[in-house]
């Protein structure tokens, strides 16, 4: 699985919990109500904790985890 | 920093639980006084059993406070480079909160409706506005209101955040200086006190906004909370004894053998040292670090479902177990471990991924 797999694997399973909501790596994942002030914190936590990389405080912003696509990204760009 | 809030939510969930929990131990000091359900009695007000439960609720009065700050916090998050926050945002936010609020809300009315409890279509419907359906939930309309202010709050934010953060600030002044007259009892007239009920927005506002600017200034922010960060901690040292003996005080000038507590002025500077503390010791990694954050993740759901099961379990244990009643220091732990624990195995049951209504989750916790 490549990050993008993963991290859309760990949303499906903690954030929409079976939600029967379809939803696609380029999806935004704010608009769609799937992010919220808990969400957000728990996809960070998630990042250190499965990648082992610790994003900085300034990087999390709306440009970097509007979707799945945007966080792989981010990824790709600094780990 | 921000991994800091997750673990922030947690505790303040814990602290909701500890707060409801204390409700139950100061019915029981009142109204369970002989081991019976009985009239009002004021004999153990200013006992140890009475302190231990000022103490809690001291302790944990930052709770509320840390939860509005990181959802102003994700306002910040969700406003992006726009000038303010989309009411698409907006909306999603409060039909998250709302359905599971109404579920839960209905489960009680039912609830009550078994045990004889019988009210008006407006009491019903006031209830459900006021967040008066049981303890706690004063909270859900309070947050619906600082989300629809949030548009508003974030282009204030954005042309001069130290304008709104006294702005808000004055504003809860004068909420808690408004309490402070009618503790004293001064007659206020009824449209102001109307203002500072739990369920609106003035009282709390200031915490929103705390979490929208420091979004907006996070290095900034970052850095002053760390320059001053025993200070913060002194403070918050300093404070809890003396909001403590802060209400026992008001409690001597109304007059009245007991008062239920209000938020005061150091009840909010506690509050905001706690927070800051929190945030600023980032090195300080608490036992059961990885439990706490996964609480973080779970603090709607637990806040909802806490208050029913206390009342169910209270209520059982006045049947079932009456003297333990009458000990709060037997009580309370039960208290606490039926309010988290109960809550967090009905959200695993419902959450495995074998539960045929696992669909229906996020209806029912959020």
């Amino acid at each position: 699985m490549d990050t993008s797999d993963i991290l859309m694997e760990y949303i499906k399973q903690n954030l929409l919990k079976g939600r029967a909501t379809t939803l696609s790596k380029s999806d935004d994942l704010l608009d769609s109500g799937i992010l919220n002030s808990l969400g957000i914190l728990q996809v960070v936590a998630f990042i250190d904790e499965r990648f082992g990389f610790q994003v900085p405080d300034e990087d999390v912003v709306y440009e970097n985890f509007n979707s799945v696509e945007a966080i792989s990204t981010y990824l790709a760009q600094h780990q | 920093m921000l991994k800091r809030f997750l673990l922030l939510n947690g505790l303040a969930t814990i602290g909701v639980v500890m707060n409801h929990a204390a409700g139950w131990g100061y019915t029981a000091l009142l109204w369970f006084t002989f081991g019976e359900w009985g009239d009002v009695n004021f004999t153990l007000v200013g006992s140890p059993s009475y302190f231990g439960l000022r103490f809690i609720e001291q302790l944990i009065a930052f709770s509320i406070a840390a939860f509005l700050v990181v959802s102003g916090f994700f306002i910040a998050f969700a406003a992006r480079r726009s000038a303010t926050v989309s009411w698409g945002t907006v909306r999603s936010r409060i039909v998250y909160l709302i359905v599971p609020y109404l579920l839960w809300s209905v489960a009680i009315f039912l609830f009550d409706f078994v045990q004889g409890e019988r009210y008006t279509p407006r009491q019903y419907v006031v209830r459900l506005l006021t967040g008066g359906v049981t303890d706690g939930y004063y909270y859900v309309p309070m947050l619906c209101q600082m989300f629809l202010l949030s548009p508003l709050l974030v282009r204030l934010a954005r042309w001069n955040w130290r304008v709104l953060l006294a702005g808000t600030a004055v504003i809860l002044l004068t909420v808690q200086s408004i309490t402070y007259l009618e503790i004293m009892g001064t007659a206020v007239p009824a449209w102001l006190t109307f203002w500072t009920q739990a369920w609106l927005f003035p009282s709390n506002l200031l915490w929103f906004t705390l979490g929208i600017i420091v979004g907006f200034n996070l290095t900034a922010f970052k850095e002053w909370i760390r320059r001053w960060r025993w200070l913060w901690l002194g403070t918050a040292i300093l404070l809890l004894p003396l909001g403590v003996l802060e209400w026992e005080y008001w409690q001597a000038v109304s007059g009245e053998p007991f008062l239920p507590t209000r938020l005061t002025l150091l009840d909010t500077l506690y509050a905001a040292a706690i927070i800051f503390t929190w945030l600023a010791f980032e090195n300080f990694i608490p036992p059961r670090a990885q439990n706490l954050n996964d609480l973080g993740t779970k603090s709607y759901g637990v806040y909802l479902a806490n208050s029913p099961v206390l009342d169910v379990t209270a209520r059982l244990i006045a049947v079932v177990l009456p003297f333990v009643m009458l000990h709060q220091i037997l009580l309370q732990p039960i208290l606490w471990v039926a309010g988290l624990g109960i809550p967090l195995l009905l959200m695993a049951i419902i959450g495995n991924e074998r539960s045929p209504v696992r669909t229906y989750y996020k209806y029912i916790f959020g």
